[in-house]
């Protein structure tokens, strides 16, 4: 049976981590909302752009019957890709970065498996260290990127991208990254950033073209890239403070429950040493008689 | 009511403007263009340059660079890649911006890439002169 001292030892130091756990449950909820903010007010821009770049591409589509080819929507047979890998930089979020690196990992082994050379892209620490310790041929690596990133930023990056496929260093890239739902809910998804698939749908109002709708068209492809990969980064972001909300928030109901149970421990060892003595002064005084 | 334009500007990180506006002059990729109520739909590419629009009778104007722009239906889009008010430029840093660009472009190595260089050049020329002529009073 542990002492009364053990016990109170054990409890506060539950306590300590429940501190802790909960200043970082409030401090994740604040950057959860920012996060959040960032998604929302990225929306506007992709749902305009969106929507001219189907206009556009059916307006190309309906110009000439022969179809219309860019560097960018070329498939190829997949024998080199690239595969960008978004994880957090720190830990304690629960499941987050478990879940992504475990699908990335089956992902990149199926591929492999099928022959095609891959390389990754990780942005984030814990995806970098896991990649790198199992010796997973790492291209580029962006630590400490997600938090403090802008759209110029991205922007680069997504240039970067843009060229090493078309100069045919890779024939696809993908990114896997983990979808927001919910501060509650995040799902690992992939997406395929290049060869890019336009919208299928849609129709073409009038549109007075002040440049030839290909060349339009050429240009909006490249930002469209830039963009999508600018909006799973914001996801991501955001999925990770909500990941990292919610597995403090039970840990700290966790740590109320142990202390609860800590503390039951303690009354009873409590009542049962002075039950003891109390035994012990009575057995005592009969002894006297 | 008067005949007007919704004009939006929208960034990728924010809504700069959303605004019932008489006339809007902005940099196409080629060229500075007008746009008045009821002009026909329009796709075209944007420069990086300065977008002038009158509201209440009063011209403002914001610092511009890249992106796109629709009009339909006197409802004026713009996407850009940056947009800023007078008020939000750094004059020291998009002098600095300017200096650097334009070293690159002047420093007769080929490995650059002129295109950045030149847009840069050009953004940076574009936020110092809407900063400049039209602070804010």
């Amino acid at each position: 049976m542990p002492s009364l001292l053990d016990l109170r030892r054990r409890i506060r130091s539950v306590r300590n981590t429940q501190q802790i756990t909960r200043a970082m449950k409030i401090v994740s909820a604040a950057r959860l909302r920012r996060a959040q903010d960032r998604v929302i007010a990225s929306r506007p821009y992709s749902r305009g752009f969106g929507e001219v770049l189907q206009q556009i591409a059916a307006a190309v589509r309906g110009a000439e019957a022969s179809g219309f080819e860019h560097p960018l929507l070329e498939r190829r047979e997949e024998s080199r890709i690239l595969v960008f890998v978004v994880t957090s930089d720190r830990g304690l979020c629960g499941a987050y970065n478990a879940n992504l690196v475990k699908s990335a990992r089956r992902f990149v082994d199926d591929k492999v498996k099928a022959g095609v050379s891959v390389d990754l892209h990780t942005v984030g620490r814990k995806g970098d260290e896991f990649f790198r310790k199992r010796s997973y041929s790492i291209r580029d690596a962006h630590i400490q990127f997600l938090a403090q990133m802008t759209y110029l930023q991205v922007e680069e990056m997504a240039h970067q991208l843009v060229s090493y496929y078309s100069e045919g260093e890779y024939d696809a890239v993908y990114l896997l990254y983990t979808e927001f739902r919910s501060a509650a809910s995040q799902m690992s998804t992939q997406k395929k950033l290049l060869p890019v698939s336009l919208p299928e749908d849609g129709e073409a109002p009038e549109y007075l073209f002040d440049q030839p709708a290909e060349e339009l068209l050429a240009s909006m492809l490249n930002q469209y890239v830039v963009l999508s990969l600018y909006q799973s980064l914001l996801e991501a972001n955001a999925s990770e403070h909500g990941a990292r909300m919610t597995a403090m928030d039970s840990a700290t109901r966790n740590a109320s429950d142990m202390i609860q149970k800590l503390t039951m421990r303690l009354n009873r060892v409590r009542q049962a040493s002075i039950t003891t003595e109390l035994i012990e002064v009575v057995s005592g005084a009969q002894a006297l008689e | 009511m008067k005949h007007l334009l919704h004009l939006q500007v929208i960034t990728p990180d924010r809504m700069v403007l959303d605004e019932y506006v008489a006339r809007v002059t902005l940099p196409e990729s080629d060229g500075y263009v007008t746009l008045l109520p009821g002009h026909a739909a329009l796709v075209a590419e944007l420069g990086a340059g300065e977008l002038e629009y009158e509201l209440d009778g009063k011209p403002r104007w914001l610092a511009i660079c890249g992106g796109f722009l629709q009009v339909q239906d006197d409802a004026v889009k713009v996407l850009a890649n940056s947009a800023l008010t007078p008020a939000e430029i750094d004059i020291g840093r998009a002098k600095q911006a300017a200096e650097r660009a334009q070293q690159r472009l002047g420093s007769g190595d080929y490995t650059i890439d002129y295109r950045r260089a030149a847009s840069a050049l050009h953004r940076a020329q574009a936020r110092l002169t809407v900063a400049t002529a039209h602070m804010e009073h």
